[in-house]
């Protein structure tokens, strides 16, 4: 997926080429999902602003000078329309509602047991850590990993130098939520 | 458990329990077909939602009003919650009567103005919208927004 170079992607999806665009949204879709639903928005809200940056993203290609700068433009055109939509609605969830407001778990009955505990115990130990430091992991976590200048953009202009030790510091209160709720070495 | 194990953890957790929907990546794929290169694109200018005064009066139910513009057309928007979704007031300048599209994802609406270059819409549905101006001299597409 990563052969081809975004600049040629970018330049064979302006001609209309649907494969090349497939392959720029599977290299981003989650990126920009992340970015929206780490802000808090509720699930159909979200839809709706991940749709418009893609369609965006669509008016741009003819404009775009960077392409290879196409997953910060997308993360921070999620970002604004996102706060967009908050401003608007005021649907802002909060902390205390993190837990509800994640779907179901999707798990096979044969599993459930052993992952519902585990996930149910991740789960609690990502809401007690700060929203920032989850938002910062969720987004490192992704496969595949942003990279440092789309993490600033989506972090809201994070400085690229603060990110590999804010991401140290946020694994560290992860690891000790996980410790408290007994999940220590496994 | 070591940084890239604990890291994986968190990443199964995110993939397990707000997985990407469906539906949306089905539409972002569908997004090439929304390209219509014959129409001028009229960049958003302002969006009462970027003004920091405004922000204070988030959740009333203030009108959004957005700007946009391409050349001498000008497409201004007034956005207001009913009871059943929102409510439009477009005016396309210089004033005269057009023919106005309402684009979305889930198909498109059309409408005309009065000979002032205003529109009326009700009952429009919350999601990603864009307005098409059939001019005389070449069709206008606003910047895709989010109602």
């Amino acid at each position: 997926m990563t052969s081809t170079p975004l600049a040629m992607l970018v330049a064979r999806a302006r001609e209309g080429d649907s494969d090349a665009w497939e392959t720029i949204v599977a290299r981003y879709e989650r990126l920009v999902w992340s970015v929206i639903r780490g802000l808090g928005l509720r699930h159909s809200d979200a839809e709706d602003v991940a749709q418009t940056t893609w369609f965006r993203l669509v008016d741009q290609l003819d404009r775009l000078r960077e392409p290879e700068a196409i997953g910060s433009w997308l993360a921070m055109t999620a970002r604004r329309e996102a706060i967009h939509v908050l401003r608007r609605s005021s649907r802002q969830i909060p902390v205390a509602d993190f837990d509800e407001h994640f779907g179901p778990n999707t798990v096979e009955p044969g599993e459930r047991l052993f992952r519902t505990d585990e996930q149910r115990t991740v789960r609690r130990a990502l809401t007690a850590i700060p929203d920032r430091c989850r938002q910062l992991l969720r987004l490192w976590a992704l496969d595949p990993r942003p990279s440092y200048e789309e993490i600033s953009v989506a972090m809201g202009g994070m400085p690229t130098g603060s990110i590999g030790p804010t991401r140290g510091r946020c694994l560290e209160q992860l690891r000790n939520e996980l410790a408290a709720l007994g999940i220590s070495e496994r | 458990m070591n940084d890239n194990e604990l890291l994986a953890v968190v990443g199964r957790h995110f993939s397990a329990d707000d997985p990407l929907p469906p539906k949306l990546a089905t539409t972002a794929r569908a997004a090439i077909e929304t390209r219509r290169l014959d129409a001028q694109l009229a960049a958003l200018l302002s969006d009462s939602l970027d003004d920091a005064n405004l922000a204070s009066v988030r959740g009333s139910s203030a009108p959004r009003m957005l700007g946009f513009q391409t050349g001498d057309c000008t497409v201004d928007v007034e956005v207001s919650p009913e009871k059943d979704g929102y409510r439009l007031l477009i005016q396309v300048l210089p004033a005269g009567s057009y023919s106005l599209a309402l684009d979305r994802a889930e198909g498109t609406a059309e409408l005309t103005t009065d000979e002032h270059g205003m529109a009326r819409f009700s009952g429009l549905p919350a999601g990603p919208l864009r307005i098409l101006v059939q001019q005389a001299t070449g069709d206008v597409r606003t910047e895709w927004f989010t109602v």
